[in-house]
């Protein structure tokens, strides 16, 4: 058993992110180049002159720079291969912002606040990724502690009780032990500071500016009592925490935006005994009794209802999970009419609402953990990122045979010799 | 915008301020029981710290490691410890003084402390350890303690935290209860059991209970319900005398029926724990040696 040196500093975030061996990256990296030219059809000897360069570069140093070009396609093909997000429909469309020369921890800050701003607009939210600074070997850059951009304190009483969102107990102790002053008057929505761990391991704490962070006074269409239990959430959902993997390069400082499903915040977040756990003050509001077999779903729905007037009453994006759903379905025709097979992590894409009634729920799917894609750490959601396809091409400088079975590579030498032909990429399953 | 930085003492007036005499222990004693006077608003103010912090010799060691050598400020600090918030205030020594030597003869020297701005400590709400340098993935078993740094029993909500941050953290990783017994508050366990599934949904766990009076013996209503509630592996600490044997007997045969693991640590007490679990941790090991890790 490996043991540890109680003197070793401690690094979370070195610990999070995958660890690629020399040949692993540079097999990743070379798989990546081509993916971009291909799928761009860009002409082939730019690809070999490219490769060559990120090969000599890798064996100098251990690292390599994506182009803005590389970075903007590989954060889409991270969210388009990402198997747990339902709203992958518009991964072409997501913007990339290029913040990779930032690395003081007030200057991200500030482009973290940029980043809602622009991402929230006039209320059409636009998903937007913000991309730091790269991990280079073992020197990690500053990243974001904080899970979201917006978040809500939790506080944990001494009686046992908790004000707040239970999630983010342990980052509100965090950010009042380095010096946040809760407000005067807590509330169960109070809107933490960004927290910010610099590249020497020092933390730092930023607020806000006002009016960043909208929010959206949750109220009912017809059941007026609902306004009385004071809720209300963020319009934008930023995640801020999930490390970015593209060609072997990590970038651990990648908040990225997308637009909320109503049964994200009415199903989940409300309603989660480890959330907020408003089943039963929610029911009271609505009027429902708490009999039968059925007063849970009947809460829950009214909560949905709730959500999505309020949002649209503000003007702000929202979906519900059956939109959510279908849009889900067309990415998943639309990614096989182009030759890919979707992935797909079947219990995060079904929603939590009226499961069987949204089409997702019948469909067959599979997470391949493709790279690129977003994960959290490496212990967890990032721990089979790549296996696949690595364990797919059998050596390094024999990529040009996808397998062993003679039957296999000659569909996929087919395949290759098609997609060259058409301008655009074939996979077995089309053929 | 910016808040705060964590490797700045802020230069802003401090909000206690003591005059301590290092070399002469008992005027410094009398300051500090003075000074836990004084502030009847402060949940308590313990200044033992700064002594340990002069002994460091300037030594950059974190401020919760000092806590166990206070030693002789013990006097003073039982009765800020008893208070009911159970808060600790760090003192911290401006770095000049730090770096004198801890003896000067006969030449007074007054030395002063001052209080760390949001420094407020809840003895019985540590951090959750961060386990990332720990093989979860691997092991998938953590350990998790139920002795809060004040050494008192931790209580049950600051324990489904710690719970519901494994879960979110690790995926709902198995989990090895150690230090104190998770029987040594009447009513911890039955609370724990009925709550725990809802915090970690699936999570399995091993505990140890004691079986001597100061314990609450669980009832074969509670062992099936922990069982129910994934209590896979059940060390049951006992000193061996005659009244232990038929508790244990009968103990055994309730987790037995109800499909737990049992192990009996018969020597527990005999190693000197305490009322509530072995004395200083010392039985962490043996829990530990016990787990059968899934690879």
């Amino acid at each position: 058993m490996r043991t540890i040196p109680s003197t070793m500093p401690s690094n979370p975030l070195a610990q999070r992110l995958r660890v690629l061996g020399p040949a692993q990256k540079l097999a990743e990296a070379e798989r990546f180049i081509r993916q971009f030219h291909e799928e761009n059809a860009l002409p082939d000897g730019d690809c070999e002159r490219r490769l060559r360069e990120v090969r000599a570069c890798l064996a100098r140093t251990g690292h390599y720079d994506h182009t803005p070009d590389e970075l903007a396609f590989g954060a889409r093909i991270a969210w388009r291969n990402h198997g747990r997000c339902i709203g992958r429909l518009f991964w072409k469309s997501l913007v990339v912002v290029d913040r990779r020369n930032v690395t003081d921890p007030a200057e991200i800050a500030a482009c973290c606040a940029e980043h809602l701003v622009a991402a929230r607009g006039d209320g059409r939210i636009r998903s937007t990724i913000t991309v730091f600074a790269p991990a280079r070997g073992s020197e990690l850059p500053a990243h974001i502690e904080s899970r979201q951009l917006t978040q809500y304190a939790g506080y944990l009483e001494f009686d046992g009780s908790i004000l707040g969102d239970p999630a983010n107990i342990e980052a509100t102790r965090s950010a009042i032990a380095l010096g946040w002053r809760a407000p005067a008057e807590r509330s169960a929505f109070d809107l933490l500071p960004l927290q910010i761990c610099d590249a020497h391991g020092r933390r730092h704490l930023f607020e806000l500016p006002e009016g960043t962070a909208q929010e959206i006074p949750i109220v009912h269409p017809t059941l007026p009592g609902l306004a009385a239990l004071g809720l209300r959430w963020y319009a934008v959902p930023a995640v801020s925490s999930m490390t970015l993997t593209i060609g072997g390069i990590e970038y651990p400082c990648a908040p990225f935006n997308g637009f909320y499903m109503a049964s994200e915040i009415a199903s989940r977040n409300f309603i989660d005994a480890t959330r907020y756990d408003l089943l039963a003050p929610a029911a009271a509001a609505l009027g429902i009794a708490a009999r039968g077999p059925l007063w849970k779903d009947r809460v829950v729905t009214e909560l949905n209802e709730a959500v999505l007037h309020s949002f649209a009453r503000a003007g702000v994006m929202i979906l519900d999970h059956h939109a959510a759903s279908e849009q889900f379905m067309e990415f998943f025709a639309k990614e096989r009419s182009a030759g890919r097979e979707p992935n797909g992590d079947w219990s995060w894409i079904v929603p939590p609402q009226a499961s069987s009634a949204c089409p997702v729920y019948h469909l067959p799917m599979q997470d391949r953990h493709l790279v690129p894609n977003y994960y959290g750490s490496v212990a967890t959601d990032g721990a089979r990122l790549g296996a696949e396809q690595a364990a797919a091409e059998p050596a390094h400088g024999a990529s040009g045979d996808i397998s062993r079975c003679p039957f296999a590579r000659g569909l996929g030498l087919l395949a290759r010799s098609m997609s060259k032909s058409l301008r655009h990429p074939v996979s077995l399953n089309a053929l | 915008m910016h808040l705060a930085r964590q490797d700045a003492f802020p230069s802003s007036p401090p909000p206690v301020r003591l005059r301590l005499r290092p070399i002469d222990a008992p005027p410094a004693r009398r300051t500090l029981v003075a000074a836990v006077r004084s502030q009847p608003t402060l949940p308590s103010l313990v200044a033992g710290l700064a002594l340990a912090i002069v002994r460091s010799r300037g030594d950059e060691a974190s401020f919760l490691e000092l806590a166990p050598e206070v030693g002789e400020w013990e006097d003073a600090l039982v009765p800020a410890l008893l208070r009911p918030t159970d808060r600790i205030m760090l003192l911290d020594a401006p770095p000049t003084l730090r770096a004198l030597p801890t003896t000067l003869g006969d030449i007074p020297v007054v030395r002063e402390l001052r209080a760390i701005p949001g420094a407020f400590v809840q003895l019985d709400a540590p951090p959750v350890p961060d386990f990332s340098d720990y093989p979860v993935s691997r092991t998938r078993v953590l350990p998790i303690a139920l002795r809060a740094p004040s050494g008192r029993h931790r209580n049950l909500a600051e324990t489904l935290h710690e719970i519901r941050e494994y879960a979110r953290r690790h995926a709902t990783p198995d989990l090895v209860f150690v230090d104190h017994a998770v029987n040594a508050v009447p009513g911890f366990l039955g609370e724990l059991v009925a709550a725990i599934q809802t915090h970690a949904p699936g999570v399995q766990w091993m505990a140890a209970v004691g079986l001597d009076g100061r314990h609450e013996i669980p009832t074969r209503r509670t062992v099936r319900a922990a069982a129910l509630a994934g209590l896979r592996v059940l060390v049951i600490r006992a000193d061996g005398s005659p009244s232990d044997e038929s508790s244990l007997a009968e103990l055994c045969r309730h987790a037995s029926d109800a499909g737990i693991a049992v192990r009996v640590d018969r020597n527990a007490l005999r190693r000197g724990a305490g009322p509530t679990g072995p004395a200083g941790g010392g039985d962490s090991g043996t829990v530990f040696d016990s787990i059968a890790l899934k690879d």
